[in-house]
């Protein structure tokens, strides 16, 4: 118990890299997501499938090999000027990966909305681009956050990968105690800490699905 | 009296399926057309087709004097631009079936959104206008409600509002009770004849026969993608000169 | 329809830019420190105590961490600690993500062809370690028919795999070092080979559970580990190592660590 007491500080700076990883992400992924959503919607056969390609690279191999090819691979590659530090490594995989995940929720839920909303904004003179901006897209917002959560819970978790390029987030933190005081027991408190940031998530996510839903 | 409307000679194909053959027609201003026939006749396409949701495969449509469309055999006769294009379709209001009103919308912002947005009016203004509008469909004191929030009936009417406040020269109408319980009807199409007899010029697709007869100055009844006959609703409801015609007419009234 | 096509553009660009902007800040930043304040990075994997570790205010200590640090000062250069996973620790030392390793890399032909090593700093035996009231094991050829653990990429996972050529026993790869003692714990390993100083510090921490037998696969010498073409700082440490050994700082740190002198006879291993 006293070693879990006094090890807690050290948890919890683990904890907030876990955080910044997933909170960077999401929110890049989310931008990312929804261009690649627009393009695989678009009319335009080339940027369809430009998006297509992405999307199946990134959905298509495992995550870990995509933080080892970003930290290792490309430098070796490309020189030293893609060098990146662990923690832009895995910014930049954790990012891309979740915007090809986001992107086909993204689709399905504007794919959702009834297309008599687009032909009702086409006949009051929107364009393309602004009945998406403040019709669709905005409709689709509600549709978006039972899988979104699931997605950024999900996501939250795989930054734990990232631990293989030898990021101290919570993990990693994790096994740098347990190995350095030959006990296991301190996976319990860091068990907990990841229960307790995915129920803050779920508790976000309730909270956004309540506010969207006002209007059904 | 100028003309609103004129189709030449219009073809429309879903792939190998020909939808509409050899459509001509003219809609002078102020005029109420309805167009009749059995499901399937090709009557929505051609609604949908002056608005530009349709694309038609060849002919020539023009909006007072405006090219809205002229292709033959699927293939451009004139580049005409999008601006231009999405630029005649605000001259026609168009009414939907299924209301298609902003669900994440109030009553109020459902209709000031095109304005503000596409004719860059002010938010006052645009309120305003709603509001006038509102007191016409008899919706004001639902101003703040969500759509769901409504009865067929009254979205269908927040409906109209919403396509006025473009200020259209024309009204499109696809079935717009059809999709309403039957007690909801006439609340509808109450507005719709406080419209035509404001002088407002309509097409008008329906079910409705009573309203056609009542309001509508031209009666066109289409079968088969085509227009079979056309005429005053007296002519076409009494004395029907097409088997056809009579056979539906027959079926529904 | 255009204009939508232009904005995805843009941003599409924008996010690249971004992208790109946050890594070349952080590159040229270490890049830098590199060149005006003359930082020695140096790779370990922070999991291997007493070596390389992680202590109670989460400070990076160890045996390997002070001669690195020794080292550094010696060369006129201050240590930087870059933490990374063992099973990928080689890569990132040629994909330049530090100078040097100094994390318990043993003198092995296939290393020794690849990069460019110092000599030996410590002595690394190869030990076994079996549960406390174990006595069965007393030498390399008792681990026939055992369940025996080790770290997997490391020169006791490699000693093993020779070692099975002429014995036969079952042989467990683990990602993390403390991993085979837990299964041992568990009651499903019945030796792990690993190196001295590790076996020692675990050992100490719970001798109720195991203790080293006397039994020991090879004696094999650890080194500071250089990408190939870092031949002109390899040299630099190699000067500084023996000065460290010259004035007897590597002896007071080995009693710090191990509490006797393990780097004594080291120099005569070749």
């Amino acid at each position: 118990m006293d070693l879990i007491i006094s090890k807690i500080p050290q948890l919890l700076e683990g904890a907030v890299v876990t955080m910044q990883l997933t909170v960077v992400a999401v929110v890049f992924g989310m931008i990312l997501g929804l261009f690649l959503a627009l393009g695989r919607l678009s009319k335009n056969a080339v940027v369809d499938k430009i998006c297509w390609f992405y999307i199946w690279i990134f959905r298509g191999t495992p995550l870990l090999m995509q933080i080892f090819f970003f930290y290792y691979a490309l430098p070796l590659a490309l020189g030293k000027t893609f060098s990146f530090g662990a923690m832009t490594a895995a910014f930049i995989a954790l990012s891309l990966n979740s915007g090809a995940y986001l992107a086909e929720i993204i689709r399905a839920a504007i794919q959702s909305i009834d297309k008599g909303q687009m032909e009702a904004s086409k006949a009051l003179g929107m364009s393309y681009g602004q009945a998406m901006r403040r019709i669709i897209v905005p409709q689709s917002y509600r549709r978006l956050i039972p899988p979104v959560g699931n997605e950024v819970i999900a996501l939250l978790k795989d930054s734990a990968l990232v631990s293989s390029i030898g990021m101290s987030e919570l993990m990693r933190t994790t096994t740098q105690i347990s190995n350095a005081t030959a006990s296991a027991v301190i996976y319990l408190p860091s068990a907990a800490l990841y229960l307790i940031m995915t129920s803050l998530f779920t508790f976000v996510f309730e909270r956004l699905e309540k506010k969207y839903s006002v209007y059904e | 009296m100028g003309r609103m409307i004129s189709v030449e000679k219009v073809y429309k194909s879903f792939g190998t399926l020909e939808v509409l053959k050899d459509i001509n027609l003219e809609v002078q201003q102020g005029e109420v057309l309805c167009i009749i026939g059995p499901s399937g006749s090709g009557k929505s396409t051609l609604l949908r087709c002056l608005n530009h949701l349709e694309v038609i495969t060849s002919g020539k449509i023009m909006i007072e004097d405006d090219l809205l469309a002229e292709k033959l055999d699927g293939k451009n006769q004139f580049k005409i631009a999008h601006k231009k294009i999405s630029e005649i379709c605000t001259e026609l209001g168009m009414v939907f079936q299924r209301f298609n009103l902003f669900p994440h919308m109030t009553v109020l912002q459902n209709i000031i959104e095109a304005p503000v947005s596409v004719k860059k009016l002010s938010k006052a203004e645009a309120v305003a206008y709603a509001m006038e509008l509102l007191k016409m469909v008899g919706l004001e004191d639902k101003k703040d409600e969500y759509p769901a929030r409504l009865s067929g009936g009254q979205q269908q009417r927040v409906a109209i509002a919403r396509a006025l406040a473009m200020k259209p020269k024309i009204m499109l109408f696809d079935e717009p009770t059809s999709a309403l319980d039957p007690e909801l009807v006439g609340e509808v199409l109450e507005v719709m004849k406080k419209l035509a007899r404001g002088g407002m010029t309509m097409v008008v697709v329906t079910h409705e026969m009573g309203f056609a007869k009542e309001v509508g100055s031209r009666v066109i009844f289409m079968d088969k993608g085509e227009i079979s006959e056309e005429g005053t609703p007296e002519a076409i409801f009494s004395n029907p000169k097409n088997e056809r015609t009579r056979a539906f007419l027959q079926k529904v009234l | 329809m255009n204009k939508m096509k232009r904005i995805l553009i843009c941003l599409s660009a924008l996010l690249i830019i971004a992208f790109a902007a946050t890594a070349c800040g952080v590159s040229t930043g270490s890049g830098n420190a590199d060149d005006t304040q003359k930082v020695l990075k140096v790779g370990v994997d922070d999991t291997y105590p007493p070596m390389e570790f992680k202590d109670e205010s989460n400070a990076t200590v160890g045996f390997d961490i002070d001669v690195a640090t020794e080292l550094a000062k010696k060369m006129g250069m201050k240590a930087e600690f870059i933490s990374n996973d063992w099973a990928g620790i080689f890569l990132a030392l040629e994909s330049g993500k530090f100078d040097v390793i100094v994390s318990s890399v043993s003198r092995n032909e296939e290393r020794m062809e690849k990069y460019s090593m110092t000599t030996p700093y410590i002595a690394n035996a190869q030990v076994i370690v079996v549960p406390a009231e174990d006595t069965s094991i007393k030498e390399p050829k008792d681990l026939a028919g055992k369940n025996v653990g080790v770290q997997i990429g490391t020169t006791a996972d490699e000693s093993c795999a020779e070692y099975l050529k002429t014995t036969k026993f079952t042989l467990k790869q683990y990602d993390q070092v403390i991993q085979p003692f837990s299964d041992m714990k568990a009651g499903r390993l019945d030796a792990i080979v690993v190196d001295e100083v590790v076996a020692r510090y675990y050992v100490k921490k719970d001798p109720k559970s195991y203790k080293v037998s006397s039994a020991r696969l090879t004696n094999e010498p650890i080194g500071v580990c250089f990408a190939k073409n870092s031949t002109e700082l390899r040299d630099q440490a190699q000067k500084a190592l023996d000065e460290l050994f010259a004035d007897g700082t590597m002896k007071k740190l080995s009693e710090k660590w191990f509490g006797e002198d393990l780097t004594g006879n080291v120099k005569d291993i070749k």
